[in-house]
């Protein structure tokens, strides 16, 4: 038996959007559900909204099923799309067995809490009894610092002193403020190397693109610095799937010098790394510094990197400080190229994550995509609904906009155990 | 149009931090709006909107054989985004300000598009 569910509320009061989304769950399924992967924006974070989504749903399902999930930026499922509310994802199966784990510190020693998290999936895992297994996970996104006095998170400083110490201030922050870079690429590449089987679909956390704050949800709690892994084995259909929206770049560069835990280009072929980009896409080199909203206007024109196996990631530009660029995610190998989306690329993903029949013939999917896309997109991201609409044909389907997201394919499986954090994508995931 | 009905939308647009101000302007008419909650510091941003809403219909109207369903504007701190309702002399209008998440915000205009387009009875 499999059932799955999806549900979305647009209550501005928390504990009446988990009343909402909760009894219309519980309505569509046969019984309680074996887990619930519950979203939420931004909005309910005054006076404790998300710990208040959480109870309203705790009361009336056990305190015993599993649930994870976190603050993203928006969703979207058949009913559309939508920047606020809460969403839900639930699965009833007397054929899934669930794990779940959960382990802290993700800013200040992720390659700790992602062995924690994997010691204690392992211990729990039946791999003797079940063939297929996915790996649903959330974690910490990026956040930025406030310098005092500032009423903006410092993403642009032309110059001077503030420049060249933005990068340390941001090392600083991340690993004793807990405010900062996500350090998904140390957590999922260590995550990937414990787990030596199943599939990996997940995204971090992430706010309304302030990059102010997100959480992390584990049953009833709310965390900031929470590795969350939902552990399915099954002998039911599983597959991940990923699409990029970015296309190849042409040529190719050395990284000469990185720094802030490599989320800053300092250099490209000994060059100062803002002159290399600008003149990669002809614009005027000062340009960064005199655009409104930065990350809207270089979305179009990302960074590609690789990673140490291999694969080509892109990467938004992030910040501008001085002559340098960094991204949200760390840079893996020194091979770096530029390369161009736009709208249309983006909105193409998903027909090349559906492309495969047994990808259509799953009976529920869960999606990951970039917050980026979203924020890019704007009310175009009307076209993905429905094109999303004809492809999963009245199927429950969450997609999830994310600040980052990462897979692990059963392709990717028999080469290596990298877990892929992505940008500018689109990764899937056929339950059922 | 529904106004009651139509204001419920505007107001729950308005409960978003950086929706300054909103109003479902028809070409002629009064628009719907509640200007007491508005959060625009500047006034004279709205009342030049106001002023001049009739000739951005007219503007509209010479369009409307092309698919126009959006008109963006920047007014040095503010920006304004103006959703036509298809096939109508009606749009949504909302002051944002300039540096805004615009695309989060137009996700959300989007959705009192088709709210107040279900309203209208499309």
């Amino acid at each position: 038996m499999f059932e799955a569910a999806v549900e979305i509320s647009r209550e501005w009061d928390a504990y009446t959007a988990g009343q909402e989304v909760v009894a219309s769950i519980l309505k569509q399924l046969n019984g309680e559900p074996t887990f619930m992967l519950v979203y939420a924006s931004t909005h309910y974070k005054k006076n404790g909204g998300f710990q208040k989504i959480l109870d309203a749903i705790y009361k009336k399902i056990p305190s015993t099923t599993p649930i994870t999930g976190g603050t993203v930026t928006g969703f979207l499922c058949s009913k559309g799309c939508f920047t606020r509310g809460v969403a839900v994802f639930a699965v009833r199966s007397d054929e899934i067995q669930v794990n779940t784990s959960c382990a802290h510190g993700v800013r200040r020693n992720p390659v700790r809490t992602a062995e924690k998290c994997a010691e204690n999936l392992e211990k729990n895992v039946d791999l003797k009894s079940f063939q297929n297994r996915l790996l649903i996970n959330i974690e910490p996104g990026p956040t930025m610092p406030v310098v005092p006095g500032m009423k903006h998170p410092l993403i642009v400083a032309k110059s001077g002193i503030l420049a060249k110490l933005a990068p340390k201030l941001l090392i600083l922050s991340t690993i004793l403020l807990n405010k900062g870079m996500g350090r998904e690429n140390e957590l999922l590449d260590t995550f990937g190397n414990r787990i030596k089987n199943g599939l990996v679909v997940g995204g971090s956390s992430s706010d309304d693109n302030k990059y102010s704050d997100n959480y992390q949800f584990y049953f009833n709690k709310v965390f900031d610095d929470a590795f969350v892994v939902l552990d399915c084995t099954t002998n039911l259909n599983i597959i991940t799937k990923a699409a990029s929206a970015v296309r190849s770049p042409t040529e190719w560069f050395n990284i000469s010098k990185a720094s802030g835990l490599r989320h800053v280009i300092v250099k490209i072929a000994e060059k100062s790394a803002l002159d290399i980009y600008t003149k990669a896409y002809r614009l005027k080199s000062d340009i960064v510094f005199e655009v409104r909203n930065v990350h809207r206007c270089f979305v179009f024109a990302p960074l590609v990197t690789i990673d140490k196996f291999g694969v080509q990631h892109a990467r938004v530009p992030g910040t501008f400080y001085g002559k340098t660029i960094g991204v949200g995610h760390q840079i893996q190998t020194n091979s770096i190229g530029f390369a161009s989306t736009s709208a249309a690329d983006m909105i193409k993903t998903v027909e090349k994550v559906f492309d495969e029949e047994n990808i259509r013939n799953s009976k529920s999917y869960v999606m990951f995509s970039c917050a980026v896309m979203l924020e890019t997109l704007g009310d175009k991201v009307y076209n993905v609904f429905e094109k999303i609409q004809k492809q999963t044909n009245g199927k429950p389907y969450l997609l999830v906009f994310s600040g980052g997201e990462n897979y692990r394919t059963s392709e990717t499986l028999t080469i290596s155990t990298s877990v892929h954090l992505t940008e500018l994508s689109l990764t899937m995931a056929g339950i059922g | 149009m529904n106004d009651t009905e139509i204001l419920k939308v505007i107001e729950d647009l308005m409960r978003e931090e950086d929706i300054l101000a909103a109003m479902v302007s028809r070409k002629g008419f009064e628009g719907i709006s509640d200007p007491a909650k508005f959060k625009l510091n500047n006034v004279q941003v709205w009342t030049a909107l106001q002023n001049t809403m009739d000739d951005f219909f007219d503007i509209i109207a010479k369009f409307s054989g092309t698919g126009l369903d959006k008109i963006y504007f920047e007014l040095g701190e503010y920006d304004v985004l103006f959703f036509v309702l298809p096939g109508r002399d009606t749009a949504l209008v909302s002051v944002i300000p300039a540096l805004a998440n615009r695309g989060l915000l137009e996700v959300e205009m989007e959705n009192a598009r088709r709210d107040i387009l279900k309203l209208l009875g499309d």
